[in-house]
């Protein structure tokens, strides 16, 4: 699956996101695996409900941040297009 | 926090199961089956996991399923903050069962299927259980839980691999494990009867490659070779202590499925000890933990740090010592145990398994 900033993402069921109190990060549990993320992917990954798509997405955190929206969109892009590929996040 | 921070906690709840599996690495001491943890010793353990680092638990056994507790340790875990695996037969689970087992909490299932074909599955667990297996696995679906197909491979199975990759497929499987056998437990006696060819093990890794590229936004698909093919080492566990604890039926606390085989090591209860102090000081997790204790060539090797030697109770069952090098490198003095066992997976007649029963002798 090819997604595109019309692409409205969830993660998969077998995903959970968490705070994990140790490393005060956020991480991706999924079974037998664990990723840790960095505070702008767990952002992003936050804002993935199913709902909001990729350019909704990335304004609202271009508001929130301060930053360029272009560049939050083709970084979230990039990212969750890898998740996708590894059946870790589905469109809606 | 502890240096080394476990992330996976591995609950042994029963020894009991419905089957027989001749690559079984339970133990059929009967002193070690007879008393198994009690709810709140369980409980407890979740609650200290978590409170070390620990973010998974896999529920498993033997049946995870014969637990009549299953439910509270389900919603214990999930309390504690834990995504919880259930890794089952299948065979002895109901439909309202599941229901309550979703409430409690739980994240994953994981179904072990042996083979697509009902008599060759029979030959590995003794018992016809595919349906069941199979019911299991769609109540896991319609219920929207996430499903993990786990099959074990070996030369009596590895020829259809096509079968069960569209089997996890046909029942929507969020994750395929297809690993080999691991020669321990009761597939070292059964090794020349479970050892495959390498011809079937290169078929079988390009049909899980190319299925794995072809279903990778839907399934993940997993392929581990046998380390008797990988010329070096597995690293056993991530390293021996250092990210899995083990908690076996009867209390006593592990590094792997086989380390209470090891002699002269010393493992302790989870009912005597807190599990911190077990994973921090007890003498059987300080052993092996780290590089101190390895010999050439592994004290000089630049992937020490990488398979950790490998797995030592490999190393101790084929060598005689714990703290050989594990012999599947090829660097190890003693690797031509695994080239000779490599020829019995050529074309040598079948000799019938030994059955993991009460009346067969204990493996090593």
């Amino acid at each position: 699956m090819k997604l595109d900033r019309n692409s409205v993402p969830r993660l998969a069921a077998k995903v959970r996101l968490q705070f994990d109190r140790h490393s005060g990060r956020h991480l991706l549990l999924y079974p037998e695996r664990g990723m840790q993320l960095e505070d702008s992917a767990a952002a992003i990954i936050k804002r993935c409900d199913g709902v909001h798509s990729i350019a909704e997405i990335a304004s609202h955190l271009a508001v929130e941040f301060d930053a360029d929206a272009s560049d939050i969109e083709s970084d979230a892009l990039e990212f969750l297009q890898a998740l996708c590929d590894r059946a870790l996040l589905v469109v809606a | 926090m502890t240096a080394h921070r476990p992330y996976t906690l591995i609950a042994e709840l029963s020894y009991r199961c419905p089957l027989q599996c001749v690559y079984c690495s339970n133990p059929l001491d009967l002193r070690r089956r007879r008393t198994e943890l009690a709810t709140a010793d369980w409980l407890r353990a979740f609650r200290e996991a978590e409170a070390m680092g620990v973010v998974q638990v896999s529920f498993s056994g033997g049946e995870p399923l014969l637990r009549d507790d299953l439910e509270d340790l389900v919603a214990g875990a999930h309390a504690a903050g834990l995504y919880v695996n259930l890794a089952t037969s299948g065979v002895p689970l109901k439909r309202e069962r599941l229901l309550s087992l979703k409430s409690a909490g739980l994240d994953n299932v994981q179904i072990s299927i042996q083979d697509t074909d009902e008599g060759q599955a029979e030959k590995i667990c003794g018992g016809r259980f595919l349906e069941a297996k199979l019911q299991a696995a769609a109540w896991v679906k319609e219920m929207g839980l996430p499903l993990t197909i786990n099959v074990v491979l070996h030369r009596q199975n590895l020829d259809r691999i096509d079968d069960f990759v569209a089997l996890a497929e046909r029942l929507h499987a969020d994750r395929l494990e297809l690993a080999n056998t691991q020669y321990q437990g009761w597939a070292l006696p059964n090794r020349a009867w479970l050892l495959p060819n390498r011809h079937q093990l290169e078929h079988a890794r390009s049909v899980a490659l190319a299925a794995r590229e072809r279903l990778k936004d839907r399934m993940e698909v997993l392929f581990v070779l046998p380390d008797y093919f990988s010329e070096t080492p597995k690293p056993c566990m991530g390293g021996w202590g250092q990210r899995f604890i083990l908690i076996a039926p009867d209390g006593l606390v592990l590094p792997c499925h086989q380390a209470h085989t090891l002699p002269g090591l010393s493992f302790a209860n989870l009912r005597e000890h807190s599990l911190r102090w077990i994973w921090d000081e007890s003498p059987g997790f300080v052993h092996f933990r780290g590089e101190q204790w390895m010999q050439e060539p592994c004290r000089s090797c630049e992937r020490r740090k990488q398979d950790f030697g490998g797995c030592r109770c490999q190393a101790w069952h084929l060598t005689g010592d714990a703290a050989a090098t594990d012999p599947t490198c090829h660097l190890s003095p003693n690797h031509a145990l695994i080239v000779d066992a490599r020829e019995t997976g050529n074309g040598q007649p079948d000799a019938p398994p030994v059955y993991r029963t009460m009346a067969a002798p204990s493996p090593r």
